[in-house]
């Protein structure tokens, strides 16, 4: 605190610009005690405010995220809904209608059959009745109803029962799109287009936000791990954190895997890994799908839970891309622009600012160490102040030719 | 010292180092723009040619292995001489009821037969050269309409193959070529949108300058009476301290904005081509371009696919929505309705849809990026915002 004022009052005749960084550097100094002052959680007021406030912000944060993802599930819910109810009355007239189209043609050919009294005749005849009959169970074999020979007609199949309308609106919103079951109606066309629009980029978010919160939760563990394979050192860290992220999602891949070959009797284990590899990449041709209605919510979750894990790949290798960028950037960037601007102004004097911005871009990674250096940085301090007196002085005089040589060293 | 670097200079490269060289170049274009396109459309080339010759050579296996499993049944002529041995029968004792039921059940069992044959899947005719590539394509950019799948495990196992290695370098081509776009995109808008000649511009960009010399004296008036008041408060408490340490930020951040001021004029005295090109780089494309520019893409591909393959505007657009956006339900494919009339027009349509397909995702690739620095740079105004507005509270 003496020093301080001492400071104070050596610099209360100095000009305008030593003053400007004083205060930045006296607000620095704040900014550091208060950092401090945060870090401790014993005893003091400042300490439990900030627990309390941590506390606060932990609660809302987890919040955020189950409102995110309940908000999706809801979305998901209410679109199968209006799916259903687009598409069942559709669905329901043309199965009638196949059905309908169906005993026509059966009763036509009995009664060509009945009716007839030539003989010779007989052969052409039901050789075209048939053909006619053909296509029409043709038809009503692609429209979806399904005809067995023991009964006449049995239980419909509820293509858009709600489990599969939620089921659907997944896919969707998840852009795997199986195409097993696809909205025909005009309506249903257009809505699936609005549906498709809006939720696709709301499922995005909420994939990117879980992979964040993924990712951070790898991080924290990665740093309590206490011991690390000797290998590293021979692949490298990068390399070995990729070869792990393949091999977990193939653990994952394969627990999938497992699951599907208990619930679908017919599937061996390679149609259930390469169902669930087909579905982990959104390219959902189709022609695999889970039959049982029980199980598909599950498969749903197990959907969602396995995009969010490879969105937490993603968001870990960007880190490190970033993190890397970053330090490039810092050393890089503010430096060489700063020194272009330099060089740009030459002629018409020294770039005030310029200089003031080179210096305080170095001065922060000075005073973020502890204070056993504080006497450097207040001889840092005195050199910084003394030399934009210097070039204060300097440009008032006006000279034709001006050098300044900084060195620049680490404490 | 000079002796040695000229030695070194004059002796001649190992052949290591200039393999190495020449594969570093060969990198370098491969990675570069035109490279992508020729290796991600060479990979699609490549695997069409490998899913159908594993499709066909699995079928003859089969054929060959299980040779009556192929023999197509008469239905038809089966279920005739039937009909015909029960009319025969009837003709000496004509009872009603009976032949009514026999002949229904001759029926039920002729169309379970069809339905049997008609669930029984796609035949290997399918596997042309133009379906193996759209199945290639529609891999790699996770479409994926399941018209036509791999029905054999090895199929299967190259095509979790082929997706691992193809995906990654479809992102990277969506990446290269969606930023390539972008830049040209905002070149073109800049050149049409806000050229020099424009009155409406040209006012516009008086009205700025206008109200940056205003702000420039505002910011001069403020620095002199912070002057004024700094220089007597040194001996105050903290709290005054901190007030002056905020005004001192305003005051430096409006000296940088002069600086700024003063490096603007001087470079636009300089040179024309430099002010255009920062100009260029300044300019954020509005939301409103971007999503007009992908639905107008959209039509554009509804009209082509309904003059190619006699689909309405809605279908059309439902087909393009659900293909770019990589749902990809296969309810509407191309060469489904004209698989009968033409192959050669099958072929042509499923090519030109192919080229749809990447162009497209290149086009929204784009668009994504420019909505993208939109919000970036509205974001970063309400924060400037919003900081000035907390500052001159503080103040």
């Amino acid at each position: 605190m003496p020093m301080k004022k001492v400071t104070v009052k050596e610099y209360d005749s100095q000009d305008e610009a030593s003053t400007e960084l004083l205060e930045k550097l006296k607000h620095l100094d704040r900014r550091v005690d208060a950092a401090e002052g945060g870090g401790l959680a014993k005893g003091t007021a400042g300490g439990r405010r900030s627990t309390a406030c941590w506390q606060s912000m932990k609660w809302k944060s987890a919040l955020n995220h189950i409102g995110l993802l309940v908000s999706l599930s809801i979305y998901c819910g209410v679109g199968g809904l209006i799916f259903r109810h687009l598409e069942r009355p559709a669905e329901v007239e043309r199965l009638s209608h196949l059905k309908d189209i169906v005993k026509t043609h059966r009763e036509r050919f009995l009664h060509t059959i009945l009716n007839n009294t030539e003989v010779h005749n007989l052969d052409e005849l039901l050789s075209f009745e048939l053909a006619k009959y053909e296509a029409a169970v043709q038809q009503a074999a692609e429209g979806g109803l399904l005809i067995v020979a023991d009964k006449d007609f049995p239980e419909p199949y509820e293509r858009w029962s709600i489990l599969q309308a939620v089921f659907f609106s997944s896919t969707v919103l998840t852009t795997i799109g199986y195409g097993n079951i696809v909205p025909v109606t005009t309506g249903g066309r257009v809505f699936c287009i609005c549906f498709a629009l809006i939720g696709i980029p709301f499922t995005l978010t909420v994939i990117a936000d879980w992979g964040r919160l993924f990712a951070t939760a790898v991080s924290v563990f990665g740093k309590h791990m206490p011991t690390k394979p000797k290998f590293t050192n021979f692949i490298g860290k990068t390399w070995f954190y990729a070869i792990l992220a393949v091999g977990f999602l193939g653990v994952y891949l394969a627990a999938g895997a497992g699951l599907l070959l208990l619930w679908e009797d017919d599937w061996t284990f390679f149609d259930g890994f390469y169902f669930c590899f087909i579905t982990m990449t959104t390219i959902g041709f189709g022609d695999l799908v889970p039959k049982k209605p029980n199980y598909m919510l599950l498969c749903t979750l197990y959907i969602l839970i396995g995009l969010a894990l490879t969105s937490t790949i993603i968001e870990l290798v960007r880190r490190q891309y970033a993190t890397s960028w970053a330090k490039l950037q810092e050393l890089s960037g503010p430096m060489a622009e700063t020194l272009r601007r330099l060089g740009e102004t030459a002629g018409t004097g020294l770039d005030y600012t310029a200089l003031q911005k080179v210096l305080t871009v170095s001065m922060p990674k000075w005073n973020s160490k502890k204070n056993e250096h504080s006497p450097d940085i207040a001889a840092l301090e005195a050199i910084t102040n003394a030399i934009l007196k210097e070039v204060k002085e300097a440009q008032n005089n006006k000279p034709k030719v001006l050098q300044i040589v900084i060195y620049e060293s680490s404490v | 010292m000079s002796s040695r670097r000229s030695s070194f200079r004059r002796r001649e490269k190992p052949a290591f180092e200039r393999f190495k060289d020449h594969c570093r170049h060969f990198t370098a274009f491969m990675f570069s723009n035109v490279g992508i396109i020729l290796l991600v459309t060479f990979y699609i080339i490549g695997g069409a040619f490998i899913f159908q010759s594993i499709e066909i050579f699995e079928y003859e296996r089969l054929k060959s292995e299980k040779p009556h499993r192929f023999i197509a049944r008469n239905f038809s002529g089966e279920c005739l001489s039937r009909i015909w041995e029960l009319t025969a029968e009837n003709i000496s004792f004509f009872d009603h009821h009976a032949y009514r039921r026999r002949v229904n059940d001759v029926l039920l069992d002729y169309q379970r037969a069809i339905v049997k044959k008609q669930l029984k899947g796609p035949d290997v005719e399918q596997w042309s050269f133009s379906g193996a590539f759209l199945y290639s394509l529609t891999v790699i950019t996770t479409i994926g309409y399941g018209n036509i799948t791999p029905h054999s495990e090895c199929g299967k196992l190259v095509t979790i193959l082929y997706a691992i290695i193809g995906m990654p370098l479809f992102l990277l081509y969506l990446s290269n070529i969606g930023d390539v776009l972008a830049k040209s995109f905002k070149w073109i808008y800049s050149k049409v949108c806000l050229c020099r000649i424009c009155p409406g511009v040209a006012k516009r960009r008086i009205i700025r300058e206008r109200r940056k010399m205003r702000q420039l004296a505002r910011a001069l008036q403020m620095h002199d009476m912070e002057n004024a008041r700094g220089s007597s408060s040194y001996t105050s408490t903290s709290s005054t301290t901190s007030s002056n340490s905020s005004s001192s930020e305003y005051t430096r951040s409006s000296r940088q904005s002069s600086s700024l001021v003063d490096i603007q004029y001087t470079e636009s005295d300089s040179d024309i081509e430099r002010e255009i090109r920062g100009s260029t780089d300044e300019i954020t494309v509005p939301v409103t371009v971007c999503v007009f520019v992908m639905v107008g893409y959209i039509l554009w591909g509804a009209l082509l696919f309904g003059r190619w393959e006699d689909w309405n505007y809605l279908d059309g657009s439902y087909f393009c929505l659900i293909s770019l956006s990589s749902i990809g339900f296969g309810d509407l494919v191309p060469g489904d309705r004209v698989i009968t009339a033409d192959r050669d027009k099958v072929e042509v349509s499923f090519i030109l849809c192919a080229i749809y397909l990447l162009l497209g995702m290149a086009v929204i690739a784009m668009c994504f990026n420019l909505m993208q620095e939109q919000v970036v740079h509205n974001i970063r105004a309400i924060k400037r915002g919003f900081k000035a507005c907390f500052r001159c509270r503080t103040s």
